[in-house]
């Protein structure tokens, strides 16, 4: 049961169910007791997630002392209660309520998704009439129907149960899916009448109990019993939601949800469940590339890696290189990739840091997802969840809205959240400041008397029981100051916790196995000096101070705040090998390309941002010549001469891992050392003169946002925003900027192309501009604060149609 | 002695009996063998009236399967073009002809009688590939065969139409 049912009290009463009686917490339903008895009672509206509404009538139980039956569902258990859940008058009422519901069912079962593994299906063979009475023809609704851009629905298919639109209302928050018109004539459809577009709409086909809700991406691909399973770890984002890739005939046909209550709660975003089409694409990577002139020209592994050991080699022994990455591949292989740049390269210049994160894990007060569930105040700043971690914003929507947890928003612009939210406005290189004040203002006590908003937030601070603070470990300054808030704050005996949301699926897992210029595995300080940051590597790249870079599993031509530099970086090494899944911005710079597996065709572990390391295993084969990022580092090693230094095996990497962590956790105390940071920090948004074009930009990231995977997936394909930038209306009505127009913005870095959009959340004098799309880099406008500034004007001509099929198979 | 010349003339008697009988051998391959209507031999898929593919890809012949030697792949039909009556159709269609025991459970468990065994069962061949059969091998096109088949709309066949008597093409 999930946390939030009415608080069962911790009183226990005794039941007896089909002769096995049994004591329960008082206020049980009486299906989940007679779950506990090892008895099933059918449901089919009933979810244990959500609230009981009794509408379908299939768990009919016989209740002694009841003249007539009851719902087990919605029917709480009492002392002495005596449960019959199979006598004959219960087989009877099921019987009577299965012909009700095949009434009108068209019986589609051999072309429909669902059959196979369907409620209706199943319970009628166990409890139904075998034969049809009705001789009239059946009522016909439409099939087929386009609910949106994920989902299809056949409309006779369904039972009414309300699942979906209960899912909607009570765990996505989002109250978009409704029943529209009455009786047998009801339809699902949306509120607006528009298509049905969730981040979430996924499980909605996982919990129809019949095969209403299909979802177009597995339409007709396979029956239920056709699927491999294979248990794996989702790692499009940092939450780490544990889910099943169900292939057949060597390919991935579908995902489902794999619940683990503390995590993901048994949801997964379509973000996690979608994106997998791509690796079977054109664009997928197959074979190495080598650059021949202005082209990348198929090669043999083996010819990349000696090319790949003749260029670092010498690079190496002068000192000048580096290595990016490690934030998307396993732990196992984070760890692959330091020890390559440690003990091959003999280097400490490794990041995994690409985008604007500093550090991925809490120095201290490291909370836990499910601590969200109890929070009594959330405060977020710097990350933003629904696009980011969203099924952490999942879990925050509930809490929001089941539990009076308050959720305080500190940001440069007003946050879209379908919860409510209390939202401040504050510049990000003003944050620190602010938990500064913060500080001072409970450690002195001063929450009482003081006003402005400073003090009020102080005071809703100090009457939070429990904090939890979420953010995206960008900015030193304001982390250092939020440590020291929480540390007053836990000197008042207020439960605090910090959760930081990862730029990257494994940041956390990349961090803790010593991608980092300054820490070993463990967060062990590395021997030697510290090597260079990205930023550092990149900017000495573009001045002529580095000869090779090597860079497995990270895009910084688009994801690096400072999209000039890396681009300038990126174009003049001597030597740049790259190892990825698609040809990326940064790969399609590169002298060697080695195609590298995606997760479903590798195995290892993973570690979210509660720093929980989960083990993924292997769906799929990779293609012949496509190995992992793990085999590839291993044989770049050996072509070098150094095979003993890092090995290829996910087992053998794993145990070099612990056995690196349990030695440094002597010599690392409770306080985990932090990464070293470039010297730049956020500069305040200014506000910019306001009779001029020149506007702040801010990126703002979407869920389906980024130049990978995400970017050449059939499936995600038509839930991808269009590159746009919102102001003001203040402004837009200064400058005369119309929505739906193309802009062009212009920056230090070059310019970009974008639609415009008109929205209030935008402060005047800001262009929220959308980061991470290979169609407008956001960052050609910005510097390495993460911010710019650009000039907008109306674009000359319509935009040219960027082809992703950049590299001829 | 009178006993040995009964029994050769009693056995003489048998062999020119049979001399003047219709032989009960036939010439092989040159004259077809009369199969039982019921024989149960090489598949084949079967179409509607009008053309329309009665597979509707829904794999239930490839579980009922006891040799496994079924492989099925549905796909969606092109609501302008369909290929089967409905939303879904059998976009790829196996029997490994040298799996298959002949057994006829596939025939049963097909809810649109797609699939049916015929009396045809001279598949010889040289390769293992050339009998795995397709589409293209299963699938009736002969307007002949192609009367036995119809029946007024999916999934409801008269009980007991009989599978073709002669096989049809292949
Ligand atoms: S929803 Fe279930 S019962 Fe209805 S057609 Fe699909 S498989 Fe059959
Ligand atoms: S579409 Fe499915 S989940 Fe929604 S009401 Fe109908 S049967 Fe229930
Ligand atoms: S006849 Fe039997 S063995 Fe042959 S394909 Fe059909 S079910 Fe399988
Ligand atoms: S032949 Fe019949 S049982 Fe087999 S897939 Fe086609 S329709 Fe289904
Ligand atoms: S499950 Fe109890 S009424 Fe639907």
């Amino acid at each position: 049961m999930s946390a939030d049912r009415p608080a069962a009290s911790r009183r226990m009463v005794n039941v007896v169910i089909d002769g096995s009686a049994l004591s329960v917490p008082e206020g049980t339903l009486v299906v989940e007791a007679a779950k506990l008895a090892g008895t099933s009672v059918p449901v089919y509206c009933y979810h244990p997630k959500m609230d009981p509404v009794g509408l379908c009538r299939i768990c009919l139980v016989e209740i002694e002392k009841t003249p007539k039956l009851q719902i087990a569902c919605a029917t709480r258990v009492t002392e002495g209660m005596v449960v019959h859940t199979s006598s004959e008058r219960v087989a009877q009422a099921r019987n009577g309520v299965l012909e009700f519901l095949l009434l009108n069912h068209p019986l589609d079962c051999p072309i429909c998704d669902k059959g196979g593994e369907c409620d209706l299906q199943d319970f009628t063979m166990s409890y139904g009439p075998g034969l049809s009475r009705l001789t009239e023809p059946k009522l016909h609704k439409p099939k087929r129907v386009d609910l949106g851009p994920t989902i299809v629905l056949d409309e006779e298919r369904c039972i009414l149960c309300r699942r979906c639109t209960r899912f909607d209302d009570e765990i996505a928050q989002e109250r978009n899916l409704v029943v529209i018109d009455r009786g047998h004539r009801s339809l699902i459809g949306t509120s607006d009448g528009g298509p049905y577009r969730s981040y979430f709409s996924g499980n909605t086909t996982e919990i129809c109990p019949v095969g209403a809700l299909t979802s177009k991406a597995y339409r007709f691909r396979a029956r239920p019993w056709d699927l491999t399973h294979a248990d794996s770890v989702c790692a499009q984002c940092s939450v780490g939601c544990n889910f099943r890739i169900d292939s057949r005939f060597g390919r991935i046909m579908r995902t489902f949800t794999r619940e683990n209550l503390e995590i993901d709660d048994g949801w997964i975003c379509d973000r996690g469940r979608y994106t997998f089409n791509y690796l079977y694409e054109p664009t997928r990577l197959r074979r190495p590339l080598m650059r021949r002139g202005d082209d990348l020209a198929e090669c043999s592994l083996d010819d990349a890696a000696a090319l790949c050991a003749e260029k670092l080699g010498p690079a190496a022994r002068a000192g000048r290189v580096g290595v990016i990455g490690g934030g998307r591949l396993s732990d196992e292989e984070a760890f692959a990739l330091q020890a390559f740049a440690r003990q091959v390269l003999g280097t400490n210049n490794i990041d995994y840091r690409v985008h604007l994160q500093k550090f991925a894990s809490p120095a201290r007060f490291g909370a836990r997802l499910i601590d969200i569930d109890d929070a009594s105040l959330v405060l977020m700043f710097g990350a933003y969840t629904p696009e980011q971690a969203p099924i952490l914003d999942l879990r925050l929507r509930r809490a929001v809205a089941r539990h009076h947890t308050q959720l305080m928003y500190i940001g440069p612009y007003r946050p879209h959240l379908p919860v409510e939210a209390q939202y401040v406005e504050y510049t990000p290189g003003a944050i620190a400041d602010l938990m500064m004040q913060l500080a001072d203002t409970v450690h002195q006590g001063r929450t009482e008397s003081g006003d402005g908003f400073v003090a009020d937030i102080a005071r809703r601070l100090a009457q939070a029981e429990k904090i939890i603070a979420v953010h995206n470990g960008r900015d030193p300054a304001s982390v250092s100051a939020l440590d020291r808030l929480l540390e007053t704050l836990a000197g008042y005996n207020h439960r605090v916790g910090v959760l930081v949301v990862g730029s990257q699926g494994n940041a956390r897992g990349a961090e803790a196995a010593g991608c980092v210029p300054n820490l070993g595995p463990g967060y062990a300080p590395c021997s030697g000096e510290a090597g260079m940051t990205t930023g550092e590597m990149l900017k000495a790249a573009a001045d002529g101070a580095l000869d090779a870079l090597f860079i497995a599993g990270a895009n910084p031509a688009l994801t690096f705040a400072d999209g000039a530099l890396a681009r300038r970086a990126l174009e003049n090494v001597p030597f740049l090998a790259v190892a990825e899944q698609v040809l990326t911005e940064t790969a399609a710079l590169a002298d060697i390309v080695f195609p590298t597996a995606s997760f479903a065709e590798k195995r290892g572990h993973v570690t979210n941002l509660e720093g929980r390391r989960q083990a993924f295993g292997q769906a799929v084969e990779p293609p012949v010549d496509v190995l992992s990022d793990a085999e590839i580092i291993a044989l770049v090693a050996r072509a070098m001469g150094h095979a003993e230094s890092v090995s290829p095996q996910p087992a053998a990497l794993l145990a070099g891992l612990v056995r690196a962590e349990s030695a440094a956790e002597r010599s690392v105390g409770d306080l985990l050392p932090r990464a070293k940071v470039d010297a730049v920090q956020p500069a305040a948004v200014e506000k910019v003169d306001a009779t001029h074009r020149t506007f702040t930009i801010i990126p703002v990231p979407h869920l389906y946002s980024g130049g990978g995977a995400v970017a050449h997936d059939p499936g995600t394909a038509p839930m991808r925003p269009r590159p746009y930038a919102i102001v003001n209306p203040e402004d837009a009505a200064r400058v005369g900027v119309v929505p739906g127009e193309r802009l062009t913005l212009s920056g230090s870095g070059g310019s970009i192309d974008v639609e415009a959009r008109v929205g209030p959340q935008a402060p005047v004098g800001v262009a929220l501009v959308l980061a991470d799309m290979p169609e407008a880099p956001a960052n050609k406008l910005l510097d390495a604060s993460g911010f710019g500034t650009a000039t907008i004007s109306k674009a000359a001509s319509v935009p040219e149609q960027r082809s992703l099929e950049r590299v001829s198979a | 002695m009178l006993q040995a010349v009964g029994g050769i003339i009693a056995g003489m008697a048998t062999t020119l009996k049979y001399l003047f009988k219709k032989k009960s051998t036939i010439d092989y391959p040159r004259e077809p063998y009369p199969h039982p209507e019921r024989f149960r031999g090489v598949h084949e898929l079967r179409r509607y009236d009008d053309g329309m593919e009665r597979c509707i890809g829904c794999e239930l012949c490839a579980v009922a399967c006891p040799a496994n030697c079924i492989t099925v792949i549905g796909a969606e039909n092109d609501p302008q073009h369909p290929t089967a009556p409905g939303e879904r159709y059998g976009y790829r269609y196996e029997i490994d002809m040298l799996r298959c025991i002949f057994c006829g459970y596939c025939e049963e468990a097909c809810p649109t009688d797609a699939i049916v065994l015929t009396p045809r069962f001279d598949i010889a061949d040289y390769t293992r590939d050339r009998l795995i059969f397709g589409k293209d091998k299963l699938l009736v096109d002969d307007p002949f065969t192609q009367h036995l088949a119809n029946t007024e709309s999916a999934f409801k066949t008269e009980p007991g139409v009989a599978p073709p008597p002669s096989g049809g093409a292949p």
